[in-house]
């Protein structure tokens, strides 16, 4: 297969490209998507392609956006609807928690086949309104599929996935990682929901981590290589549902576990996976599983600040040193 | 008001819906308060007409968003009183299987989509029910039920003007009863007619006496052919009178008694019958028939609902996700 480098961000725009050619019924709509092509240029040069009606900018309303959304994916269309940032998930929460996810169990299996594009993640120097990693709000929720894909690989692929999904997919970008490159086949090709990937092989510890934290693992793990400490990297890329059989493969084999994840301490997703991890694998355990992950503090803007909440290399280099001692 | 030229048979099937929504909430009352229907059981009694004027100005491919108070609504559209007395009481034969109950029950076979037991939270999924049909150039609409406490909503103003700017075809409908819960409407806002409102989204807003089922069929007949020809969405306000308190059983005595002296006065029922009569459509004997004719349709509904049982283990982890996932 012939292999080319693209961004995250191009991969992303990729997608949506392919998707809203294969599927007259595909339509996106968001604040600043349009014209502008999006804040992050994700959605750039698509309205112009398929026309105002299939791609269109919207009032700033994100309670309106996702009820919409929601809507519209009910009727007949299938809506990929930007929020923005995942900060102002807040406002569109009531329909995404008390519509979305509850019409296909409510009304006997009606349908809601659309994809919530949002990005989270700090390192932006963004303060504590544009930076925030509130995934755990929606994995909460009963009925959303949530994928944060990590490479452009994975991202192109799973939302081509995720667009013709029947169900409400919730696909969480990450800000740092639009500029990032990987390869991509330069045909199609797509990525199946629900499924792990290990993105390096070890055999001393499990580092199970999402998102840019993938990026952030994979440095770390080649680093402890020189300490002569074997790390592999697996990576959920939908968290729910969760492919908890590639997870307890790789635990079986290492026996020690550090799950990473860039968003607040308590209830993070990171919580829920160490819990599920342990259920399921405790005789498989030498040591208990570590947590990577910002702390329970806002995110401040400064630089100097901003460092002491961002979770990256270092801080997971230190954990799986802490994990082999235990 | 017969300026509309309706057929004597419509008038009369208008009537009769008026006394099966009537029926219903009465016979609903008592079983409430017998405790044979469990939950709380918001009634719509002496609000029929702001229901069955608007559904009668719709087509059945023509979508409906209710409120909280929904019965009369889908009463109204055309749903299977059976079913929905199944629903009422929790069981198997219920529309949505006893998962929805007394206030999110929906029917798609007649596209009333459905109940929101979140004050204001339906209004911009029914943006989205347009949304689609714009799209789809199918020249349905979407009416959207919802009260005096829901115009207070962002979420109601954020999709009045998400539907305005992009001209969806949807009829905001704000079935005024005067009571947000236990507040009354000038404790909540100081505007008096609601529909002033739609003078803010530079769309037509009219106000209408919500007893008269005729004038609400012709301000709702109105709204949907400028919807149906591609003008864009309404607001209409029908001012009504809520015979009950909040709920069955909820106590009324501290609520203003000229507020219910009025409602008596006006009952939507006695109003359209008067006219009838005065233009011999309508007899009084088949008014007598009409109305024990709908009454021994509502019991026997909730006779047999009350035989049929209730929905077994499986129904309850049917539709968590309504399709495959991986």
């Amino acid at each position: 297969m012939t292999m080319k480098k693209v961004t995250y961000r191009q991969a992303i725009n990729e997608a949506l490209f392919e998707e809203m050619e294969r599927d007259p019924k595909v339509v996106l709509f968001g604040e600043d998507v349009g014209t502008y092509g999006g804040v992050f240029k994700v959605t750039d040069g698509l309205k112009k392609k398929f026309g105002n009606e299939r791609v269109f900018d919207t009032p700033i309303a994100e309670a309106a956006l996702m009820g919409a959304a929601t809507g519209a994916a009910v009727a007949g269309l299938r809506p990929v609807v930007e929020i923005m940032f995942m900060d102002w998930i807040g406002i569109a929460m009531d329909q995404l928690v008390n519509q979305t996810s509850m019409i296909p169990y409510i009304w006997e299996g009606i349908k809601v086949p659309l994809v919530l594009r949002t990005q989270g993640g700090s390192g932006s120097k963004g303060s504590c309104q544009h930076t925030k990693s509130l995934e755990a709000w929606i994995y909460h929720v009963p009925g959303i599929v949530v994928a944060m894909p990590s490479t452009p690989y994975d991202a192109k692929g799973l939302l081509k996935s995720a667009i013709r999904n029947d169900n409400p997919v919730a696909f969480i970008e990450h800000k740092m990682l639009y500029p990032t490159e990987g390869e991509i086949p330069e045909g199609e090709y797509t990525v199946p929901l629900g499924r792990a990937s290990v993105k390096r092989e070890g055999k001393d510890v499990t580092v199970v981590a999402l998102s840019k934290m993938v990026v952030e693992s994979l440095k770390a793990a080649k680093e402890l290589e020189d300490e002569g400490i074997s790390v592999e990297v697996v990576d959920p890329v939908t968290i729910k549902p969760l492919d908890m059989d590639t997870i307890a493969e790789s635990v079986k084999k290492t026996n020690r576990v550090v799950v990473v994840n860039e968003a607040f301490r308590t209830g993070a997703v990171a919580s829920d996976l160490t819990a599920q991890i342990q259920e399921r694998c405790f005789d498989d355990l030498d040591g208990p599983i570590l947590r990577v992950t910002a702390p329970d503090v806002q995110v401040p803007y400064s630089p100097a600040l901003e460092q002491f909440w961002l979770p990256g290399k270092d801080k997971i280099k230190q954990a799986v040193l802490e994990c082999m001692k235990r | 008001m017969f300026a509309t030229s309706l057929p004597e048979e419509k008038l009369i099937e208008m009537y009769r819906k008026l006394w099966l929504a009537r029926n219903h909430e009465l016979l609903a009352e008592e079983w409430k308060l017998n405790g044979r229907i469990q939950g709380s059981v918001h009634l719509a009694t002496g609000q029929e007409a702001v229901a069955v004027g608007a559904c009668s100005a719709l087509e059945v491919d023509d979508y409906i968003m209710g409120t909280h108070r929904e019965h009369a609504q889908m009463i109204a559209k055309g749903v299977n009183i059976r079913r929905m007395a199944a629903e009422m009481l929790g069981k198997a034969t219920g529309m949505n299987q006893g998962k929805a109950g007394h206030m999110l029950f929906s029917d798609k076979s007649v596209n009333a989509l459905g109940g929101c037991g979140i004050v204001g939270g339906g209004a911009a999924v029914a943006v989205g029910y347009a949304m689609a049909f714009k799209v789809l150039g199918t020249r349905q609409v979407s009416l959207v039920f919802f009260g005096d406490g829901a115009f207070n909503t962002g979420a109601v103003h954020e999709a009045i003007n998400f539907a305005s700017v992009r001209k969806y075809p949807v009829i905001f409908l704000c079935e005024n009863n005067r009571w947000g819960l236990t507040v009354m409407q000038h404790e909540q806002t100081v505007v008096e007619d609601l529909s002033d409102r739609a003078r803010c989204y530079g769309i037509p807003g009219v106000t209408v006496n919500g007893n008269d089922v005729l004038a609400v069929y012709e301000a709702v007949k109105l709204a949907v052919d400028r919807a149906r020809e591609g003008d864009g969405p309404s607001v209409i306000e029908a001012k009504t009178w809520r015979m009950r308190g909040l709920a069955a059983g909820y106590p009324m005595d501290w609520e203003p008694s000229e507020y219910h002296e009025e409602g008596r006065k006006q009952d939507p029922i006695r109003l359209f019958e008067e006219k009838l009569i005065a233009r011999n459509i309508l007899s009084e004997e088949m008014a007598k028939g009409i109305e024990e004719e709908t009454r021994r349709v509502v019991e026997e509904a909730y006779e047999e609902a009350s035989q049929a049982p209730y929905p077994d283990e499986a129904v309850f982890w049917e539709n968590v996700f309504a399709a495959p996932i991986g």
